[in-house]
């Protein structure tokens, strides 16, 4: 599975924004550091939010957590 | 409008429906009169059975948008306070319900257990279109020092795993992921799991003393503010209310694969 990496400031600039007016983008830290959005934000955005951004597609690599807590 | 058995009964456009479907239909802009009838029978179905005013959210996943899915059926507002649906991450919404993408989305209900539910009596409810065994929570919300409420509807060992207000997990083998998957508080004492008809698990457990006092979320978990376990499973419906009995648990399945029945995406 692919993601779109963020830089640290890009990260916070989406943060509250919304990609199509109603769903809200969705930061997220990967195991390796890496800020990121999916795939499904970054094709289906309709706002000026990621405008002249060309984000890298990267590996999805999650933070691996206990289940269940 | 006019009287009838189960209460006002609104009409619109020649056709009369209950007045909470019909508040529903308004306000979720659903048009489809495929769709406008089976949030009607689901509606009259709920409370004919005397269900409906167990049920703090339902969300009927109806409409194929975002905007629409985001709507609760019981209290068809758009506030926090009617637990208005707020999507997070790369959410897919088409007209078989609200797919979530495994990496990053959710849907936040603004629902703060602590504050809503009763300690002694709830039931959460996940209707899944997609088989997949995944370590990934459909319904959680966890914060420290208070208790826990999670639905794992099949975790990466095949079996669906729950929990309200214990610590105890319920952990029972499941075939596949999809259907109607229910855990349920009946009482202060019992915990059961519910697959579509069948009551899967019951078993002896103590409620705690406290509940969780931040917001539940459908798609992944809520662990102290934080996302948890991604889900991609498909959501076609979803509940969160008061605990139920057998019969109501069984009647409860039967309004909502009728539902699901009606617009073509039962599982």
């Amino acid at each position: 599975m692919k993601v779109r990496q963020l830089t640290t400031q890009q990260k916070d600039q989406l943060v509250g924004q919304t990609y199509d007016g109603v769903q809200f983008f969705n930061p997220t830290l990967d195991a390796d550091g890496n800020w990121f959005i999916s795939n499904e934000e970054y094709f289906n955005c309709t706002t000026d939010a990621l405008f002249g951004w060309n984000l890298p597609e990267i590996d999805y690599n999650p933070v691996i957590v206990e289940f269940p807590i | 409008m006019i009287l009838a058995n189960h209460g006002i009964i609104a009409s619109s456009g020649g056709v009369s429906f209950d007045a909470d479907a019909q508040a529903f239909i308004t306000a979720a802009a659903i048009t489809d009169s495929t769709q406008q009838t089976a949030i009607n029978t689901l509606v009259t179905d709920l409370k004919t059975a005397n269900i409906w005013t167990k049920m703090k959210a339902l969300y009927p996943f109806v409409g194929g948008t975002a905007a629409q899915h985001r709507f609760n059926l019981k209290d068809p507002r758009t506030v926090n306070a009617a637990f208005y649906l707020e999507f997070f991450g790369g959410g897919t919404h088409s007209a078989n319900g609200y797919l979530p993408n495994g990496t990053t989305a959710f849907a936040d209900t603004k629902l703060v257990p602590n504050t809503i539910l009763q300690l002694n009596s709830s039931h959460f409810s996940y209707y899944s279109r997609t088989n997949v065994s995944e370590s990934s929570t459909e319904m959680m919300v966890y914060t420290s020092g208070q208790s826990i409420i999670d639905l794992y509807v099949r975790f990466t060992d095949g079996n669906m795993l729950s929990r309200i207000y214990n610590t105890t997990t319920s952990t029972t083998s499941v075939p596949s992921s999809l259907g109607l998957f229910l855990m349920n508080r009946p009482d202060a004492n019992t915990i059961k799991q519910h697959r579509n008809s069948d009551i899967i698990s019951s078993s002896s457990s103590t409620s705690a003393s406290t509940k969780p006092n931040i917001n539940l979320y459908i798609g992944s978990g809520n662990n102290n503010g934080t996302t948890y376990g991604f889900s991609s499973k498909e959501s076609a419906f979803s509940s969160i209310g008061d605990g139920l009995t057998d019969t109501e648990a069984a009647n409860f399945y039967t309004a909502v694969q009728t539902y699901q029945t009606t617009l073509g995406r039962q599982v």
